[in-house]
């Protein structure tokens, strides 16, 4: 039912919430890739939030790979450079990775490469975490990339093809170089009071205070690698919700919620009158065949006294009967 | 990429099984050469366990010998000793628990076992906690962390089935001649309790679990994985009082057929069972908490189904064997891009030494046995006789001083006249 309603890809019709997500990490990136000779973004999407992330001016040349086709002509009209290469390909697939490496040969150093939620939707993510992994060690590339954090998702994700948690992330960890610096994404809740009306745009500062204490449960985890890191920047960002579609959302959950609890009620209710009826319609079932036997008994009692009469001989008693029940 | 895991044969168990997952997998991938080496000699039933290997090779420990390989992985500690006989670029040990904990104290194989953590090789584990624990002990050593995978066609809950009032559906699972596994405790613990309860026992020797069980209980088994998915789906709850586990695997199959668990902490629990939220975790030694726990669940049925729902909500964000294995692809391509070591020849004499030093412990073990059997033959008659009058005041005599010094000289002249004589 809710699956139904997934919608994976980021457009600018994507929830608030969900948007600027993408566009934070992007952001997180925004130096690495302007002070790049060329930035790869692979599984780049429809480029709304690696627009709005990395903001302007552009790096001075771009490499886009995706495997949609539609996807990737949107992200190169929005990230729109005077060198800007588009490249539909899968990601997990090796010689595909080869070719792109091979490509990669002839782009300006240094390279900074991100690959944001890509790991979770291939087939086989081995390939790929190769390819980075090789780009850092032959290649000097800086690596960022990311993973969610499924295991706190309440849905399955039906485009997910691999599932994500820490434990899964400290899998993947092992297998990046060992100077690898982990990022964690953390949700943020908040609150604004805005005198009315608003007239005006109005950019609020954003305080929060993370306690090293208490276990903040990140939404996405990134790890970075390369001789570049120092170059991504802590970023934080608030955006207001949509209540009226969370609201409809929730609410559909919670009427969804009483509904079924009210139908178990019901079905309840039903299933004890129905033991009921059962209980009773037995009781009467016992009681005519007891009225039926003992009518049995009289009228082979009286068709004995008949015949006895009938030959005038010696009263014998009835032979008993016998009843199935 | 030409691999080698080395077995000691391919009889069905829970470690076994992990194994020939990832090899089935692997051995699927273009360019991979997949082989499970036998380190012991072939039997028959070997095979009763895993009929279909294509395209995993299954080949003997001297065919072996005769080859190369890229990697070669020790997968249980007994294989280390024929690890170090292959030829191979690189050496790794896949290793699914501490294994010295299967053995008591007193028996050879407990230093014998965690020995091989010694050897020159990368190590693969499935648990975080092992992990940590190599890292600890190996810091100079290769570590990758591999989840085992669920097979997720077979543990699986299409919807929470579930008795809104009636007998709570207790389950327990284990081999009972396992000392680690805690069956008999188990089995006591769930009879402790209060409530109303069925309990079923899933094992492989039911006939020996029988005299154990109450009225409402039954004990099964050996059952296969389609059976034992569908015994998970049919109760509530999981009993497990293990002491010893390396990834803790059933309770994980039994999330993902709905059903809750009351557990020890034991190592391997907390990978993914948190208290009060999935499952509950009780102290040690403790049949009546355990009971308890159990009473609880049987009176809360809403407190059951929170469980039940957030046990099933975990499976979900456990990997399937697919996603696991390819992280064990990940591992051992990492393993083949590391530089070649020349750890053969140190493998090999390391290897040779402690099996020469693991065969003397085992004969000293051994003679110690015997020589407590002798003694404790002349403990029982001294002990008895320590309980009779005469014996009484033999002891309360022995502690006066006046006496010792007496039977102190007694023996001096016994023994000088033993020597004129």
């Amino acid at each position: 039912m809710v699956a139904g309603e997934w919608q994976e890809r980021v457009t600018r019709e994507s929830p608030p919430n969900v948007l600027i997500e993408h566009v934070l990490r992007y952001r997180a990136i925004a130096k690495l890739a302007r002070e790049s000779g060329t930035w790869i973004d692979l599984g780049c999407g429809s480029g709304v939030a690696a627009r709005e992330g990395i903001g302007d001016p552009l790096p001075p040349e771009i490499v886009l790979v995706d495997s949609d086709r539609e996807a990737l002509r949107s992200a190169a009209e929005l990230l729109g450079s005077t060198k800007l290469t588009a490249i539909n390909g899968d990601l997990a697939d090796r010689t595909f990775l080869s070719k792109l490496a091979e490509r990669l040969e002839r782009s300006p150093l240094p390279l900074a490469i991100s690959a944001f939620e890509v790991v979770e939707h291939l087939e086989d993510f081995v390939p790929l975490v190769e390819f980075l992994r090789d780009q850092r060690e032959q290649r000097e590339a800086t690596v960022v990339l990311s993973v969610p954090n499924d295991a706190f998702w309440p849905l399955d994700n039906p485009f997910h093809k691999t599932l994500w948690g820490a434990s899964a992330f400290e899998e993947l960890r092992h297998n990046l170089p060992p100077d690898h610096v982990v990022i964690h994404q953390l949700q943020i809740s908040g609150s604004a009071l805005v005198a009315q009306p608003q007239l005006r745009r109005i950019e609020l500062e954003l305080h929060a205070r993370l306690d090293p204490s208490v276990n903040h449960v990140p939404t996405h985890m990134l790890a970075a690698f390369g001789p570049r890191t120092d170059l991504i920047e802590p970023q934080s960002a608030a955006t207001p919700l949509d209540l009226i579609e969370q609201r409809r959302w929730e609410n559909e959950r919670e009427a969804n919620l009483i509904y079924a609890e009210n139908l178990a009620l019901a079905r309840g209710k039903l299933l004890a009158e129905t033991e009921r009826s059962y209980q009773e319609l037995r009781a009467a079932f016992a009681r005519a065949v007891e009225e039926r036997d003992r009518l049995y008994r009289l009228v082979s009692e009286g068709d004995h006294r008949t015949s006895t009469a009938a030959d005038g001989s010696e009263e014998q008693p009835p032979e008993e009967t016998a009843t199935s029940h | 990429m030409r691999v080698a895991f080395v077995v000691n044969d391919l009889q069905l168990s829970g470690g076994i099984t992990v194994v020939v997952e990832h090899c089935r997998r692997l051995a699927r991938l273009s360019g991979w050469e997949v082989s499970l080496v036998l380190a012991r000699e072939r039997d028959d039933r070997d095979w009763l366990g895993y009929p279909d290997l294509e395209p995993v090779r299954v080949i003997d420990r001297n065919q072996a010998a005769a080859e190369r390989f890229d990697i070669a992985v020790a997968t249980w500690w007994e294989t280390a000793y024929a690890l170090f006989q292959l030829e191979a670029d690189h050496y790794a040990y896949f290793v699914q628990s501490l294994e010295d904990r299967f053995y008591l104290s007193d028996q050879a194989g407990r230093k014998a076992a965690a020995l091989t953590l010694d050897l020159p090789v990368a190590f693969i584990t499935e648990a975080t906690w092992i992990r940590d624990l190599l890292r600890a002990l190996r810091p100079d050593a290769p570590c990758f962390l591999v989840r085992n995978g669920i097979d997720k066609s077979v543990f699986t809950a299409p919807q929470l089935q579930q008795a809104m009032t009636g007998h709570l559906r207790v389950l327990v699972e284990g081999s009972a001649d396992v000392w680690f596994k805690g069956v008999p405790e188990a089995v006591a613990a769930v009879e402790g309790m209060t409530e109303r309860h069925e309990l079923t026992v899933v094992t492989n020797e039911p006939a020996d679990v029988a005299p154990l069980l109450g009225p409402h209980s039954r004990a099964v088994g050996p059952l296969s994985q389609a059976e034992l998915a569908a015994t998970y789906r049919s109760h509530d709850v999981l009993v497990k009082l293990s002491r010893v586990e390396g990834v803790y695997s059933p309770p994980l199959e039994a999330f993902h057929c709905g059903a809750t668990v009351v557990t020890t902490p034991v190592t391997g629990h907390d990978e993914y069972i948190i208290h009060g939220y999935n499952g509950l975790v009780c102290e040690w030694d403790d049949p009546r908490g355990v009971a308890r726990a159990l009473d609880l669940l049987a009176r809360n049925r809403r407190y059951l189904t929170y469980l039940r729902y957030n046990a099933l909500r975990t499976a979900a964000a456990w990997p399937s064997w697919e996603q696991a294995s390819l992280f064990m692809q990940a591992a051992l391509r990492s393993i083949a891009r590391l530089p070649a070591t020349n750890s053969s020849l140190t493998g090999k004499r390391l290897i040779e030494d402690i099996r020469m030093y693991a065969a003397i412990d085992a004969e000293h073990l051994l003679e110690r046995a015997a020589f407590h059997r002798r003694a404790m033959r002349y403990e029982q008659p001294i002990s008895e006789l320590r309980q009779t009058p005469i014996g009484e005041l033999a002891a309360r005599l022995a502690h006066k001083q006046s006496v010792r010094k007496a039977a102190k000289r007694v023996l001096q002249a016994a023994r000088r006249f033993g020597t004129k004589k």
